[in-house]
């Protein structure tokens, strides 16, 4: 029961990236926020926007965490079952989980989906994961990167949005 | 006789709000002027946005990148308590967060559009960390909060 770091502090990706496989891009799919997220984008986001996403990468909604040979799963954390996700870790070929942790920390490897670092500054935010509620699974294999499975795909338009907090009211 | 009970709250840090309180510490910077405003002036001090912006920016800033640093959640920056004290700086907080673009990327990726009302982000650098920085350095240099 551990968690064993495998990179140092990273802002070019976040959790979401790192559960589908990818290194380079940050994924979100709210629409106040500069995130790269390959669908229109919603106001809120929910637990259906994710799944959509990793639909496109050939997952599709299990029931449990436990390994299955032949399969790779995601875990999706909550904090309730309706609220926004907080936190995404990919099965490895081992059974272990490996995660992001957010988008300007580190990434590891953990025996069980409850185990994050114990030391400063992770502990505390890692608190604020909820549990993992969600999971995932796709067959083993090779997949298409990140801009191959989203080439030619209906975006936003990226006009400024007012936001109505800031300095400018 | 009322038993006096210890309240203790475990899972809260409490070291980020103590930092914040030194300052005003018969010691600390902003307690030195006061009492000398106080004694010359005989008011309070009226501190511009610019000089509380340079001292507070880094406190808060340091509060939302080690609370936030393990979230992937945007939301958990401009949720943060410490974002508001920020927020309500201003324009004037604008210099001091664009130099610190680089050392905490995502906290002010994700709270820049918040506090400025628009983005500077091209729909084809979303997601794309450098390419987001550097849209939004290109738009401080244009509105000359960096140079």
């Amino acid at each position: 029961m551990a968690w064993h770091k495998t990179s140092e502090k990273s802002s070019d990706y976040n959790c979401i990236a790192w559960a589908l496989g990818f290194d380079h891009i940050l994924l979100w799919p709210e629409a106040a926020f500069d995130m790269e997220w390959p669908f229109p984008r919603p106001e809120t986001c929910s637990v259906a926007d994710f799944a959509q996403l990793f639909a496109l990468f050939g997952y599709e909604r299990c029931n449990t965490e436990m390994y299955e040979a032949g399969f790779e799963k995601i875990a999706l954390y909550s904090v309730t079952p309706n609220s926004a996700p907080e936190h995404a870790a990919r099965q490895l070929q081992d059974g272990r989980w490996t995660s992001k942790l957010g988008g300007g920390g580190i990434d590891g490897i953990h025996d069980a989906l409850a185990d994050f670092p114990t030391e400063e500054p992770y502990n505390k935010s890692c608190r604020l994961y909820g549990g993992a509620r969600f999971f995932f699974r796709r067959p083993r294999g090779q997949y298409p990167s990140y801009e191959q499975a989203t080439m030619g795909m209906p975006r936003d338009a990226g006009a400024p949005r007012i936001i109505s907090v800031g300095f400018r009211r | 006789m009322s038993s006096a009970v210890a309240t203790r709250r475990p899972h809260v840090d409490l070291s980020k709000e103590r930092a914040y309180a030194d300052l005003f510490l018969p010691n600390g910077p902003l307690a030195r002027s006061y009492v000398r405003n106080y004694v010359y002036h005989y008011e309070l001090p009226n501190y511009t946005p610019d000089f509380l912006a340079r001292y507070f920016v880094p406190v808060f800033a340091q509060a939302l990148r080690d609370d936030t640093i393990a979230s992937s959640n945007p939301r958990a920056v401009i949720n943060h308590w410490a974002y508001a004290p920020i927020a309500s700086l201003g324009e004037a907080a604008f210099p001091f967060i664009f130099e610190r673009l680089d050392q905490e990327p995502f906290v002010w990726l994700s709270a820049l559009p918040f506090l400025v009302g628009e983005t500077a982000v091209t729909p084809e650098h979303r997601g794309r960390t450098a390419a987001m920085i550097n849209d939004w350095k290109l738009w401080a240099r244009n509105h000359h909060y960096l140079v």
